[in-house]
């Protein structure tokens, strides 16, 4: 069975999949790759815009882009990550 | 006591500088593990600071109280708060009981805190019963110092027992070198118990296998985290 994700996991799910497209993404094809509902996928962009996680294009349905400190987090996640698998945390 | 406890004197030198690899070890774990806390706010990180600190500061306890031994003048100071504190087997140098007692409270304290850490279902109530029996076993321990090292040696063993388990799971090379450390760690604990046959020959070897086991985690830490 599949445990729920923590939030922390959904927002490095959300940010991952932007870096994979190469830094940049269509709001539709993040809903489905970060695997989240459309109001649940409105309220952590609108989260991450305001911490500076990510950007989003002024017009409707414009890209959705990682920034300098999205890809530090995703560097402290992996990090964390390593740490907590390791000593099995 | 203080042959058991802390080795040979002309020993002592060395016995510094391997524990002071130690502090620095649970140093870097218990900073590291504090930062993903503030990065995370998951709780465990912190508790798993707090714990490697005890053990930093119970390392710290026996570094100073064997540095300390060779200064007679720093007995009456050390007494005073002796006394204040408990009342400590009165054939044994005030000093010696003092450090020890601190290196004995703080380094169950520790292992007692990474063993909760591991549990799944650990409670307020099992951490709370663990730090009275801790306590229970240092003022034991006191007397008789094998229950000191035997307790330890039981909580390294279900440490490692988990570690085990979490390269079984894992399969990476940073679970496999935490697991090999604290296997080394806990054979260390297991010939401090024999230090009582032979405190000189016994007590260097345990000293040496404890280096390396805390070297090896601070080759886990730098391979974990300077990736």
């Amino acid at each position: 069975m599949n445990q729920r994700r923590t939030r922390m996991e959904i927002i490095y799910d959300i940010l991952i999949a932007i870096q994979v497209k190469g830094g940049k993404i269509k709001p539709t094809h993040l809903m489905y790759k970060s695997n989240l509902s459309h109001e649940l996928m409105k309220s952590y962009i609108g989260e991450l815009s305001e911490k500076e996680l990510i950007e989003k294009e002024e017009k409707e349905n414009g890209l959705v882009l990682i920034t300098h400190k999205g890809l530090q987090f995703l560097e402290q996640y992996r990090k964390m990550k390593e740490f907590t698998d390791s000593f099995g945390l | 006591m203080a042959a058991i406890v802390f080795g040979p004197e002309w020993f002592s030198g060395l016995t510094v500088l391997f524990e002071l690899v130690t502090v620095l070890v649970t140093f870097l774990i218990a900073v590291y593990s504090y930062r993903l806390y503030l990065f995370s706010k998951e709780k465990k990180f912190v508790y798993f600071s707090i714990s490697f600190l005890a053990i930093m500061v119970s390392f710290l306890a026996k570094i100073i109280t064997t540095i300390a031994s060779h200064y007679s003048g720093l007995d009456p100071l050390v007494q005073s708060i002796t006394n204040v504190s408990m009342g400590i087997s009165s054939g044994t140098p005030y000093i010696t009981s003092l450090g020890f007692l601190v290196h004995q409270e703080f380094m169950l304290l520790g292992l007692a805190g990474i063993y909760l850490i591991n549990q799944r279902n650990r409670s307020i109530l099992q951490a709370g019963l663990l730090a009275y029996l801790v306590s229970v076993i240092t003022v034991l321990s006191n007397a008789f110092y094998f229950v000191f090292y035997a307790t330890a040696a039981i909580f390294v063993a279900l440490i490692a027992h988990y570690y085990v388990k979490n390269y079984v799971g894992k399969r990476t090379t940073s679970s496999f070198l935490i697991m090999v450390s604290f296997l080394f760690i806990l054979l260390s604990h297991f010939v401090f118990i024999l230090v009582i046959l032979n405190p000189t020959l016994f007590f260097i070897i345990a000293e040496i296998v404890q280096l390396l086991g805390y070297s090896l985690l601070l080759y886990a830490y730098t391979f974990v985290t300077i990736k």
